[in-house]
């Protein structure tokens, strides 16, 4: 098999494999030295409201005002977000404060440096075929559950609510189900139900598929599920970040704030107008509709409230109880020293 | 070698073999509480060793509300299922093809293929035709088995002596009598040099497909350990997974040795 032709075509081969080689190093090359001079922020789910500041501060060109280049990492929940910061790959998360505190109790020292949201803004929906079954979370043991990802927020409140009626917090079966897959996940009737925010959640509710059974969208709300207040999404990231790099972190929390002042100062309509239409999975009015009804989550100054951080500690103790107030440093957790400045 | 000298060497070897594990594990818990190795990704053995016992040997503990025998029971139907789909399909689809040249080259482009593709990229379309319960991953792990039945029997039909079939066909074989007394029992040591293989395959299916979309099995359990960052967690359920492992893959050497005896010597088809 070893002829003229066989020889010939061998060493085309092995020439054009060689080319190929040295070009994928150096794409890979190019491909690092971008990422090098990008700050990656990481997020769990981008469309959701409760991260809705982070677009806007992206949108408006304000990070690009502070002279920073960002990427953002749209991942399915907040603890894969949280997995890319501890993993190395993100600078940023904009994620869920009580992410911190679980953090530090396995070691790792994350620190909230600007809050997005006062109100947590999670919606345990259930499928509208078990109305007239399903009545409180105890109806629910045993049933598969969609969340976000597991670890996140979503699957926290779920757990949460368990402990809180006496119930063991595994006895759930959680389902994987991201954000807008949950949608189809609960009109095939794959999970019962499925935790969620706006404007999933709003999405859910005018189509007929779901209903709330427990929403911390309002005040009331959030006051009957959590106790009390119960900070939310916001940006955080590692200790390390905040102590080496102050200047990063200001640069960040300032974009952040000029959002929130954005939101403060206009319309859900000239909001709406700067998000990209993929987040919009009911359509442009039912979306303005929604932001209009949770304008009030919003924080107005980017402050971490005085009885948060103890409220939030409390509520997760319940489903974890090896977080015990003694041994979690909760000032080391957030900090509004960025803000105001 | 006396069988002294034997007996002595058979010792070594597990007192070897238990030495590394004892080496591996003792530098680990060592490192690990030391603070040279960070137990938020590595976790340590006392820890995960005593959460695979909790789960294990403790009942009422329950992860989603099931108990991880549940979660095997699901994750083994699931491997089964797959298994004994894919061998079926692999099987007949292999003899057919073997025999018949002209649709064998039919088929031929096709089958390359879809080997070729990836299976794994399949398993999200498996959950969006089968949503999350064990079809999915019964689907992932048929495509694993398949092809490798499928190629092992097809080759084994082919490899068949000319000579043992044309001496069958002389002594009056039909097409099915071919079949039964000189075909598949030739492809069948193909194929059952192919099931630890199909088996592993089989398994990698069911616990890849929860760990990607599922509401139970022994993959669903570390995906939730994982999320939740829990390394101790995610390191029990491989422990659990491996002893699984080991126990099959015993099982499969039974049925190997059981089936062995059924296949013929060649020199004995060729004699007889």
């Amino acid at each position: 098999m070893d002829s003229a032709d066989g020889r010939a075509s061998r060493r085309i081969a092995s020439i054009a494999s060689a080319l190929i080689c040295v070009l994928l190093i150096l794409i890979s090359l190019a491909a690092c030295s971008t990422e090098r001079a990008t700050l990656t922020i990481s997020v769990g789910g981008q469309p959701l409201f409760a991260y809705l500041p982070l677009t806007l501060a992206d949108r408006l060109g304000y990070f690009r005002d502070e002279g920073l280049s960002i990427r953002i990492a749209d991942l399915r929940g907040g603890s894969e977000a949280m997995a890319a910061l501890l993993g190395g790959s993100a600078d940023f998360v904009t994620g869920y404060y009580e992410h911190t505190i679980r953090a530090q109790g396995q070691g790792k020292h994350l620190r909230m440096v600007v809050l997005f949201d006062r109100l947590p803004g999670l919606v345990l929906m259930v499928g509208a075929r078990y109305a007239d079954r399903v009545k409180s979370i105890e109806d629910l043991v045993g049933q598969p559950v969609g969340v976000t990802a597991p670890g996140s927020s979503t699957d926290q409140m779920l757990k949460f609510l368990l402990g809180k009626h006496g119930l063991n917090p595994q006895s759930i079966p959680v389902v994987t189900a991201g954000t807008t897959t949950m949608i189809a996940a609960l009109e095939q009737d794959q999970i019962r139900a499925g935790v969620t925010l706006d404007p999933t959640a709003t999405k859910l509710e005018k189509d007929g598929t779901a209903f709330a059974l427990y929403d911390t969208r309002t005040e009331q709300g959030a006051r009957d599920v959590f106790g009390g207040t119960w900070p939310a999404g916001g940006i955080y990231t590692t200790e390390e970040m905040v102590t080496n790099n102050p200047k990063v972190v200001q640069s960040v929390v300032n974009a952040a704030i000029r959002a929130l002042e954005y939101i403060q100062s206009h319309s859900a309509e000239e909001i709406a107008a700067n998000m990209p239409e993929e987040f919009m999975a009911g359509g442009r009015e039912q979306y303005i509709g929604a932001l209009k009804a949770n304008l009030a989550m919003f924080s107005r100054d980017g402050r971490m409230p005085e009885e948060g951080p103890a409220n939030v500690l409390k509520t997760l103790q319940l489903v974890d109880p090896n977080l015990t107030p003694a041994g979690i440093d909760l000032a080391a957790t957030y900090t509004n020293d960025f803000l105001n400045k | 070698m006396s069988a002294q000298e034997r007996k002595r060497r058979e010792r070594t070897i597990h007192f070897l073999q238990a030495a590394i594990f004892v080496v591996v594990f003792g530098l680990w818990e060592f490192g690990a509480r030391s603070g040279a190795i960070d137990t938020f990704f590595f976790s340590q053995p006392s820890t995960f060793l005593g959460r695979a016992w909790q789960w294990l040997a403790i009942p009422g503990t329950q992860l989603g509300g099931r108990s991880i025998y549940q979660h095997l029971a699901v994750t083994l139907s699931e491997m089964l299922g797959s298994f004994v789909l894919g061998v079926a399909f692999g099987i007949t689809l292999g003899l057919m093809l073997g025999r018949s040249d002209f649709w064998a080259r039919v088929f031929n482009p096709y089958i390359q293929v879809l080997n070729a593709l990836p299976r794994l990229v399949l398993a999200p379309i498996f959950v969006l035709m089968f949503g999350i319960d064990e079809r999915s991953k019964i689907a992932l792990g048929f495509t694993m088995v398949f092809f490798i039945v499928f190629f092992n029997a097809y080759h084994g039909v082919r490899q068949v002596d000319r000579n043992i079939i044309n001496n069958a066909r002389m002594l009056g074989a039909g097409e099915r009598e071919l079949a039964r007394h000189v075909l598949i029992p030739s492809a069948l040591t193909w194929i059952l040099s192919s099931l630890h293989t199909s088996v592993g395959f089989a398994l990698v299916g069911a616990v890849v497909g929860e760990y990607l979309a599922a509401a139970q099995g022994i993959g669903w359990v570390i995906s939730q350990a994982q999320g939740n960052f829990d390394s101790a967690g995610v390191y029990a359920g491989m422990l659990v997974l491996c002893v699984v492992v080991i126990i099959v893959e015993m099982g499969v050497t039974w049925l190997e040795r059981r089936l062995v005896r059924w296949t013929p010597q060649t020199d004995e088809l060729l004699a007889g």
